[in-house]
């Protein structure tokens, strides 16, 4: 199982590599900008709407770690974090479509076991992201003129790692349930939207406060993410729906008819 | 299937060949009775009935992330069986296939050589090969016929479909005829081959007592051309009393057309003898 987990990730190096690599570049990037983006970013942050600062993950855009917040944690590395691990995830489904997942499902290994190495996969493939993310605004960070410890920046690197997990888990029930990659894909970006649907539904009705715990646009806000605790109940809710969704599609992957 | 045999596994496009052999090799569940291969149950048992069987699909296409020499080590990393890597370097050497290039590199006969390479690289007990010969020229053909002799003389068995009769009347001993997804006839190819219908083209130099030849039982029906020079005999099983009556006569030329092993499925099939 650990070596077509091992292949996976090697066969497909240059596709990661290149995601690893635009993330550092849009953190370093976004980083540097901010000494001269301050003082707007001060003014537009004073007249936002309150309602609309919620949706926006009620980050505190004009501090330096609001500012890594936002444009680092709150968006594009939630989004592209999902969207390598939902790339990882309905891969099986695009394998089975091409017919070259025939080769690895008439070995002694098993399908079980083939699932269990596609869910590996999705798991490498988020902790590089959030490698690369680490490395960004471990590099970016001075260039915004703040000191971020690595611990903190672990801390609100984590949430997006899982968060990204959960959605590629996603993608992989939609593989191996259906085979199809657009129904992989759409099922692991239902993921995503749910979660900007829960934060922004969180900050807007008080009894369902507690959807914030699974959205990475919320645990970002202000008091956690960087600097801050990280949100454990969160972590643990998304992590076993990850772990359920892993232990589903094993599951469904042993029953179904294979076309390849 | 008999073990230690070439089964050739025949029938027209859409009879549902692929759907016996898919299957077979554990990738989908029977609706209704039961599979089974080398005693075991290929759903269940998937992962021994794996060890023990080489499957080549049909248009088997090449992952493009890999080359032939890296999908090779990873199927001996999966089979944890360093022997196979080596032993596919031979088998590629044999076929004459590049191991260097990418799946997407591959032309169609190239992706059915690696498929090949795949199958038998382990040695398995069992061969199931679906249209092998498709997409390769004539002498990879006997190159490939050969190999499947060989895998049979060491006591194993080959499962090989097509829909082409002189691609399995080459190689099969026993043949099996699937239509309409049922095997409607399974038996040794010499006994079909003796109840098949064969053409004999023959000249003479000077006109003949063709009565001869009607007197023959295996002589179902004749043709003479309007020289009388050229004979038409339609027959069925051995050719030997035709030839005989032939040399008898002295003609100048035989010319043997090959049989329809096709019409003569399908005429046992209807439970009827195979007529011209």
């Amino acid at each position: 199982m650990i070596a077509l987990t091992a292949d996976l990730v090697r066969s497909r190096r240059v596709l990661l590599g290149g995601v690893g690599l635009a993330l550092v570049a849009i953190a370093v990037g976004y980083l540097a900008l901010y000494p001269s983006l301050e003082e707007q970013l001060a003014n537009m942050a004073a007249d936002l709407p309150d309602v609309y600062r919620a949706l926006l993950g009620d980050v505190d855009l004009a501090s330096p770690t609001g500012y890594i917040r936002s444009q680092v944690y709150s968006l594009l590395g939630p989004l592209l974090v999902a969207g390598g691990c939902i790339a990882a995830g309905s891969s099986l489904a695009r394998a089975e479509r091409d017919r070259t997942l025939a080769v690895m499902v008439v070995t002694p290994l098993g399908r079980r076991r083939v699932a269990a190495a596609w869910a590996g996969f999705v798991v490498v493939a988020a902790l590089l992201a959030g490698v690369a993310i680490v490395v960004g605004v471990t590099l970016g960070a001075p260039l915004a003129g703040t000191p971020v410890s690595l611990m903190s920046t672990l801390g609100a690197t984590i949430p997006v790692v899982v968060f990204g997990v959960a959605a590629g888990a996603a993608a992989l029930l939609g593989s191996v349930a259906t085979g199809s990659p657009g129904v992989a894909t759409a099922l692991g970006w239902s993921v995503v939207v749910w979660g900007f649907v829960s934060n922004s539904i969180s900050e807007l009705i008080v009894s369902a406060s507690w959807l914030a715990s699974v959205s990475p646009w919320a645990w970002h806000g202000s008091g956690r993410g960087i600097g801050g605790p990280v949100d454990a109940t969160g972590l643990v809710l998304l992590t076993t729906m990850s772990i359920v969704l892993v232990t589903a599609s094993v599951h469904w992957f042993q029953r179904r008819d294979l076309h390849v | 299937m008999p073990a230690g045999a070439v089964y050739g596994f025949l029938g027209p496009n859409g009879a549902g060949k692929s759907t016996a052999m898919r299957l077979l090799c554990g990738l989908v569940r029977a609706q209704r009775g039961d599979v089974e291969v080398l005693g075991l149950d290929p759903w269940h048992d998937a992962a021994e009935v794996h060890d023990r069987i080489g499957v080549l699909a049909s248009d088997q296409p090449a992952p493009r992330h890999h080359t032939g020499a890296s999908l090779l080590g990873l199927i001996a990393r999966l089979r944890r069986r360093p022997e196979v890597a080596r032993r596919g370097r031979e088998l590629a050497e044999r076929l004459e296939l590049d191991l260097g290039k990418r799946g997407h590199e591959l032309s169609l006969g190239n992706r059915q050589k690696l498929g090949l390479v795949l199958a038998l690289a382990h040695d398995p007990e069992l061969v199931i090969l679906d249209e092998p010969s498709s997409g390769l020229d004539p002498l990879l053909q006997r190159e490939i016929r050969s190999m499947l002799r060989e895998i049979v003389r060491d006591g194993r068995t080959v499962m090989l479909s097509s829909h082409s009769m002189p691609e399995v009347e080459a190689v099969a001993d026993v043949v099996g005829f699937i239509r309409g997804g049922r095997l409607v006839v399974q038996a040794p190819l010499a006994e079909i081959a003796d109840r098949a219908v064969r053409r004999l083209s023959l000249r003479f130099a000077t006109t003949v007592d063709v009565a001869r030849f009607v007197e023959l039982e295996s002589v179902i029906e004749l043709d003479v051309d309007d020289d009388g020079l050229g004979v038409h005999v339609i027959h069925r099983g051995s050719v030997s009393p035709v030839l005989e009556v032939a040399a008898n006569l002295e003609a100048q030329t035989i010319e043997a057309s090959p049989a329809d092993l096709e019409a003569t499925f399908l005429a046992l099939y209807r439970g009827e003898e195979p007529r011209p």
